[in-house]
């Protein structure tokens, strides 16, 4: 446990370096592009000249790009910078929302919590469906339900995750109201980050039963294509460690069907918590459409807006977050290897 | 085969059929539906229901029997309503106040079809290619309707960048002109809701003419184009020599369409053209430095006047030391002011513009004579290459003394009449020189339930959502915002972006310019269609010097801001009113220059009653309204003159650096809604408990300059943070809650001054 | 001679593979009889057949097998049963508890995720051996300290990894005898081990032979293995067998082609050879088998009715058996 302690440390640190890397490199990247914000932000082609100027000294787009860069940095450490496009503090924006203790005027959760909320639904989805998917295919092999599976899987992998979502409106919304598209359901206060936890801690079910109802399609229509991979994953490392030695010999010892599917399935785990790691970064990314289908005022939407705007400060706070998101999911799938595989040594 | 091999075939049969199966489901699901669909929510529309009176915190609203004429409604405003089965005071017909009002946020127009088609919504902004979706579809009794043929002043428009060859020839920009295809663009691009536009004012906009101006439009496309070969011919260039990029920016699907379609018909007359797209940022960097061939662009005028088209697309940056106007009957009065004319024949007059100086001789007779003539200030005109697009010059790099003297002298004149002409020249200048090529303006197209009543239109401001009403038997429908309905109380829209900002002071766009029109009062204000006139608003009564360098505005007694914040409320007088317009100047937002370009905050005041009852007996001011102009010299015969009875709470002082006319049309515009000082200092960490010691120091509004040491500038001020989330105003309805990107909910403002108003429409009584 | 009483009995064993080149006949036709408390050995080359008809003695044999027919019966002290017809979950208890196997390769046969005593613990507690799993554990050091295993206490908490190929082979012998069964089915249990861990882990397997009284069916391909281990052996050669008998008799006195070519290929401490010789030709496909006796395009000895016939086995001398046409008519 030490030796674990010293690597989560030394990991820990290589964080730094690398989200300084992340978004310096997106900081230069959008500083090559020949454009001035300043006028865009100011309103357009409506702009005066005095208030673009006096943004640009705000903003220090004046000055070179390496004093900018500190700049935004050091602001951003301090949560003292303020979005041109949205006028809300960067953090107030993606994490402690902006509503200030006051009821009613916006969001006591961050962009990045509705997000994180429904990409966590969207996994469970994938956890849920998909690896069980998976071992029945694996357990089936080549039966009617393995083939149908295999394709189904294919299928779900090719399909446009909007027209999935219109689909599915049209089914839940327009045929038959289940479902809501819009507003957003929160409980009273904020404790754990996700809102659906926090709920359920103050007793508020039917806020709970709410959130749920509003993400649960929007969060299949996302983790849709996810479900089909980690099926065909499943399937693959499921079948390759059912034919294993260890299990042949299981089954002459006499061991019972699910106590081998126990070895298998756990053996099975690692190339599966790699992808799924990989998933829960790519379903972070993947969240602009199926947010701004279902009107869900999320991160994907406003990190559209900001690349679209050139809104700097919240880019490279954006870009922050989904980086340390990845290094966390994939520090948490290697420390999860850890548990997994006694083999595997720091 | 083996059974492997046939359960795998089957397999992939299943899931054939399974695929099948959704691609069916999908096909209906884009059809359009001819029969009545009913959604499970809908409440029973009989108007037999009984009334309750219930204290339940659930906005239900409960039909009235036919017998009482008044709706009884419970709210979840503190006291429930009682019912009534007696006809009371007023028999008014049969109307559902709008008590709430909420924008459901979807930028995929996909949901927001379905919002509007289910009854979640009563009005929803469609892309034009999905009206024929959603126009006729039924529910019950009712079915959406969809309003068509307003014509919108904003307009979209090609810009030539006269500074560059072939664009610096006007045969050859007026052969392009000809050239574009604007029924194809008309047809494919905007499904026919769009109308042509040859001149640099539209329809509605005074200044607008048909006479004397080449119509691009009246000939058959074919014949256009030999004509514009003709004319390329004429210029004796050929086209086979140029090569330029017609671009668009990003993401705006219509100005994709509308450049290919544009470098296609070019391409006919023999120019090497190609089309490219731009993010936006750096789309507006390229065309404000020069640096482009041709750019398509859209404009939306922020006030009522000519000059807010003329000034930032027309107006070429020329400066002057003089420019001066006079009207002269005979043609040979002319050469008494201009020693070279440039003549245009205007409907009712000729216009004549030339260099101060005697001299020039005209050849027409018949109409009387509007005389235009300047003196160029070379040192102060920027050289067009040191130039900005939009700031310094229009956005095609175009200077035309002649035009940009009219520019000048329309802004300064008072005159409607000689107004009118000049601008009539003006719209003649523009349409023969086409530094810009105007493709057309919008055409309003609206589509909403038609149990909704009482729309109406006005090109710069939004509706007023208590104008509007609806049938109390229309359907109520769940919104999925916490436990809102849409019932006949409720108004929902379905729509798209964001207010940037519910600061006023920084706000430059119309979704916000919408909400501060519903939750706040300007000075002045255009009520419902009106476009000629300003109506009272926050102010009662007005009067003005005789250069227009001055304005008085007495300020609306009995004017309360509701802070829903803090449950508090504030009384306004014309402290507040200064107090705002400065602070829109003082932070430098995006609007700010409306109100920096004309009007001088620091040398503005507030008066008492009593002291401008002296001010207007020592001097010469003139009050104009309905139509009459008078001298008034007390502020009872102005107020009189006004037909106000009321109580008032001060006069407001406005100095302006020059004439300009069109300044109470910037006085209506919405970002200039009243905001209560004082909520300012309650609330705003680095202000609380200094209201008393800042006001002092500015003397009570005789010295609004020492404000600037508790008020600073830009995005991160302290009072634009807190008024950017908690808002406050004294409109109509108040801001109740809101989520980003998700919803607004609009609540009827119990404290507004004007329930009166909602007493002889609808019976209301708050 | 002593008396053999019989404690398993496989009649006619046929076993076929059905993949996508043909049919595999793999076992045509196995007989023999195992006598309790012996080694029993089975010997031939890699592909014979031997590791296919142990795992069908307790129908182990992985798709694409299939056991087409035949009858293995065991004799317990209750009677007699056939253990191919015996239903899934009866003969799931006999599998590992009665009848235990050892494995060739000891790293793949244990989960390389779960610790060596958790895996002892689970196949007692699978086999309600032990009533719950704290006692298990303890129970699993002794397993250990029962195979020879040094430091127990410690190793019962390792991990496969962390042990040596003969400390793995040890642990997969504890957990065949956990259960005190009374059949062991050594597969080459030493085939993956130096030749000193090969002494060390045989000499334990005769020790726990002679103190648990257990019977051995060992597979091998070690002619020097039999000599020293085995009472009785059977010689498979294609999916048949062509010998029967002692160790006594069949070093001594081979009498298949085949069993001579085997004995004169390896050095045989029992008698003296002068050179060693290979045995000409390759083991035959089995898709397409040759016609009549499997071994014949390989034999010297070949007659026509060798090409023809399949031969039976027959007792040339008391318990010894060949499968010949030398010595049938």
């Amino acid at each position: 446990m030490a030796e674990l302690k010293r690597f989560l440390i030394r990991r820990l640190v290589t964080f730094i370096p690398t989200l300084i890397g992340v978004t310096l490199l997106v900081f230069i990247i959008a500083n090559l592009i020949p454009a001035d914000p300043a006028r865009a932000w100011a309103g357009g082609e409506k702009a005066s000249p005095e208030v673009i100027e006096r943004i640009r000294e705000e903003y220090h787009l004046n000055d070179p790009w390496y004093v900018q860069y500190v700049f935004l940095m050091k602001k951003l450490f301090t949560n003292d910078i303020v979005s041109p496009r949205t006028h809300n503090k960067i953090w107030d924006d993606l994490i402690f929302g902006t509503s200030q203790g006051v009821a009613g005027a916006g969001t006591k959760y961050g962009r990045f919590f509705i997000t994180l909320q429904l990409t966590l639904f969207a996994f469970l989805y994938i956890v849920f469906i998909g690896i069980p998917l998976g071992i029945l295919s694996a357990l089936k092999k080549d039966s009617l339900l393995d083939s149908t599976v295999r394709t189904l899987a294919l299928v779900g992998v090719s399909t446009p995750v909007f027209w999935l979502g219109y689909l599915l409106i049209y089914i839940f919304f327009v045929r038959f109201r289940v479902i809501e598209l819009a507003g957003f359901p929160e409980p009273t206060q904020r404790i754990t980050g996700i809102m659906v936890i926090d709920a359920l801690l103050l007793g508020e079910n039917d806020i709970a039963i709410q959130i749920i109802n509003r993400l649960a399609l929007p969060a299949f229509v996302l983790g849709f294509i996810g479900i089909g991979v980690i099926a065909r994953i499943t399937r693959n490392s499921f079948l390759e460690t059912w034919n294993a030695d260890y299990i042949e010999f299981g089954k002459a010892r006499g061991l019972r069907k699910s106590r081998l599917m126990r070895h298998a399935l756990k053996n099975a785990l690692v190339p599966i918590v790699t992808v799924l790691g990989l998933q829960f970064g790519g379903l972070l990314g993947g969240a602009p459409i199926t947010e701004t289908v279902f009107g869900i005022p999320g991160m994907g939407r406003y990190m559209v807006e900001a690349i679209r705007n050139f809104d700097y400060p919240a880019l490279i706070g954006g870009v922050l977050l989904f980086a340390l998101i990845y290094m966390l999911a994939n520090l948490i799938v290697d420390i999860a290897y850890a548990f997994i595989d006694p083999r595997v040594r720091y | 085969m083996t059974r492997k091999g046939l359960s795998k075939t089957a397999g992939i049969v299943i899931a054939v059929i399974i695929i099948i199966i959704i691609a069916i489901a999908a096909y209906y699901a884009t059809q359009k539906p001819t029969t009545t669909t009913t959604t499970p929510t809908v409440s029973s529309p009989s108007p037999t229901s009984t009334p309750t009176t219930t204290s339940t915190p659930s906005p239900t609203t409960t039909t009235q029997t036919t017998t009482s004429p008044t709706t009884t409604t419970t709210s979840p405003s503190p006291s429930p309503t009682t019912t009534s089965s007696t006809p009371t005071t007023t028999p008014k017909p049969e109307k559902a106040f709008h008590k709430r009002m909420i924008y459901i946020i979807n930028n995929d127009p996909v949901p927001r079809i379905n919002m509007l088609q289910s009854g979640t919504a009563d009005a929803a902004a469609i892309p034009l290619e999905n009206i024929p979706d959603v126009e006729g579809y039924t529910m019950g009794n009712y079915k959406i309707v969809v309003e068509k043929g307003l014509l919108e002043p904003s307009i979209v428009y090609v810009v030539l960048n006269c500074n560059k060859a072939p664009f610096n020839n006007t045969l050859v920009r007026q052969a392009l002109a000809y050239a574009v295809p604007y029924e194809v663009i008309i047809q494919t691009v905007y499904e026919g809701y769009l109308k042509p536009l040859h001149g640099i004012i539209p329809y509605g906009f005074l200044g607008y003419t048909t006479y004397n101006i080449i119509n691009y439009t009246a000939i058959p496309y074919e014949e256009r184009l030999n004509k514009a070969k003709e004319l390329l011919q004429k210029a004796g260039i050929d086209p086979t020599q140029y090569t330029f990029e017609i671009w668009y920016n990003a993401g705006n699907t219509q100005r994709e369409k509308i450049a290919t379609l544009l470098s296609e018909s070019w391409g006919r007359l023999g120019f090497k053209t190609s089309t490219r797209s731009l993010e936006w940022p750096v789309y507006l960097s390229k065309v404000e430095n020069g640096e482009f061939d041709v750019y398509i662009i859209g404009w939306a005028p922020d006030y009522l006047d000519p000059d807010n088209y003329v000034g930032p697309l027309f107006y070429g940056g020329t400066k002057f030391k003089e420019v001066n106007v006079v009207e002269v009957q005979s043609p040979g009065d002319v050469g008494k002011y201009v020693k070279n004319a440039v003549v245009f024949d205007t409907e009712k007059y000729y216009v004549v513009v030339g260099e101060k100086g005697t001299g020039a001789s005209v050849s027409v007779s018949g109409k009387p004579f509007i005389v235009v003539s300047y003196i160029v200030d070379e040192d102060k005109t920027k050289p067009i290459e040191n130039s900005t697009g939009f700031v310094d010059i229009d956005p095609a790099f175009y200077r035309n003394t002649t035009v940009d003297a009219l520019a000048i002298a329309g802004r300064r004149e008072a005159n409607p009449e000689i107004r009118e002409a000049i601008y009539n020249a003006l719209f003649q200048a523009s349409n023969r020189e086409v530094p810009i090529i105007l493709l057309g303006q919008y055409v309003l197209v609206r589509p909403y339930w038609n149990w909704l009543h009482g729309r109406y239109y006005h090109p710069t401001l939004a509706e007023r959502y208590d104008l509007l009403w609806e049938d109390p038997g229309a359907p109520t429908v769940n919104t999925g915002i916490k436990d809102y309905v849409n019932d006949p109380n409720t108004y929902v829209v379905a729509t798209i972006g964001w207010p940037d900002t519910f600061d006023p002071a920084f706000n430059y766009e119309t979704f916000g310019w919408a909400i501060f029109h519903n939750i706040g009062d300007t000075l002045v204000t255009y009520w419902k269609e009106e476009t000629k006139e300003v109506s009272p608003d926050l102010a009662v009564a007005w009067v003005h010097n005789k250069d227009s360098t001055e304005w008085y505005f007495v300020i609306r007694g009995g004017v309360k801001a509701y802070d829903p914040w803090h449950n508090k409320v504030y009384n306004i007088t014309a402290l507040d009113m200064l107090f705002t317009i400065w602070r829109v100047a003082r932070l430098e937002g995006d609007p700010s220059w409306m109100v920096t370009e004309f009007i001088d905050t620091n040398n503005s005041k507030v008066y008492t009653e009593e002291e401008f009852d002296q001010i207007l007996k020592n001097n010469e001011l003139i009050a104009e309204y309905k139509g009459q102009s008078k001298v008034v010299k007390s502020l009872d015969e102005l107020l009189d003159f006004f037909g106000y009875k009321g109580k008032t709470a001060g006069v407001l002082y406005i100095k302006l650096y020059y004439p300009y006319g069109p300044i109470l049309s910037i006085l209506a515009d919405p970002f200039l809604m009243v905001i209560p000082a004082q909520y300012l200092f309650d609330n705003v960490d680095q202000l609380k408990g200094k209201y008393e010691e800042a006001m002092n120091a500015a003397e009570w509004g005789k010295n609004p300059s020492a404000w600037a040491k508790y008020i600073g500038k830009g995005e991160q001020e302290p009072t634009h943070q807190y008024l950017h989330k908690f808002p406050v105003g004294t409109g109509p309805y108040y801001v109740k809650e809101y989520v980003e990107g998700s919803h607004i909910v609009l609540e009827y403002n119990p404290y507004y001054w004007n329930t009166t108003l909602w007493e002889n429409l609808y019976g209301f009584k708050p | 001679m002593e008396m053999c009483k019989p404690i398993l009995e496989v009649r006619d064993l046929y076993v076929n593979f059905y993949t996508y080149a043909g049919i595999v006949k793999a076992i045509d036709g196995v007989s023999f009889t195992v006598c309790e408390g012996e080694t029993f050995c089975l010997v031939g080359e890699t592909g014979c057949g031997k590791t296919v008809t142990s795992r069908a003695i307790t129908r182990l044999v992985p798709e694409p097998g299939r056991i087409e027919k035949g009858e293995v019966i065991y004799y317990t002290p209750y009677g007699k049963i056939n253990l191919l017809e015996l239903p899934e979950e009866k003969l799931r208890e006999i599998r590992g508890k009665e009848i235990a196997y050892i494995f060739q390769d000891p790293a793949a046969a244990l989960d390389p995720l779960y610790t060596i005593g958790y895996q002892i613990a689970e196949t007692m507690v699978e086999h309600k051996t032990v009533s719950k799993w704290k006692e298990a554990f303890i129970k699993a050091v002794e397993v250990l300290r029962s195979v020879l295993m040094p430091d127990p206490e410690k190793r019962v908490k390792a991990y496969p990894h962390e042990l040596s190929g003969g400390m793995k082979q040890r642990s997969v012998i504890g957990i065949g005898l956990s259960n005190q069964p009374r059949i062991i089915i050594a597969d080459e249990p030493t085939s993956y081990l130096d030749v000193t861990i090969q002494a060390q882990i045989m000499d334990l397997l005769r020790k726990l032979k002679k103190e648990r009284k257990l019977t051995i069916i060992l597979i091998t391909h070690n002619m020097g293995l039999v000599a020293e281990m085995c009472d009785r052996v059977a010689v498979m050669y294609a999916g048949n067998i062509v010998e029967l008998g002692t160790v006594e008799q069949v070093f001594k006195n081979p009498l298949h082609p085949y069993t001579k070519g085997l004995l004169r290929a390896v050095p045989n401490p029992l008698t003296k050879i002068e050179k060693l010789e290979a045995i000409p030709g390759t083991v035959p496909n089995l898709i397409y088998p040759p016609p009549g006796c499997r071994f014949h395009p390989r034999c010297s000895y070949t007659m026509d009715i060798c090409k023809r016939e399949k031969p039976r086995l027959v007792e040339v001398e008391p318990g010894h058996h060949v499968a010949c046409w030398l010595y049938s008519r």
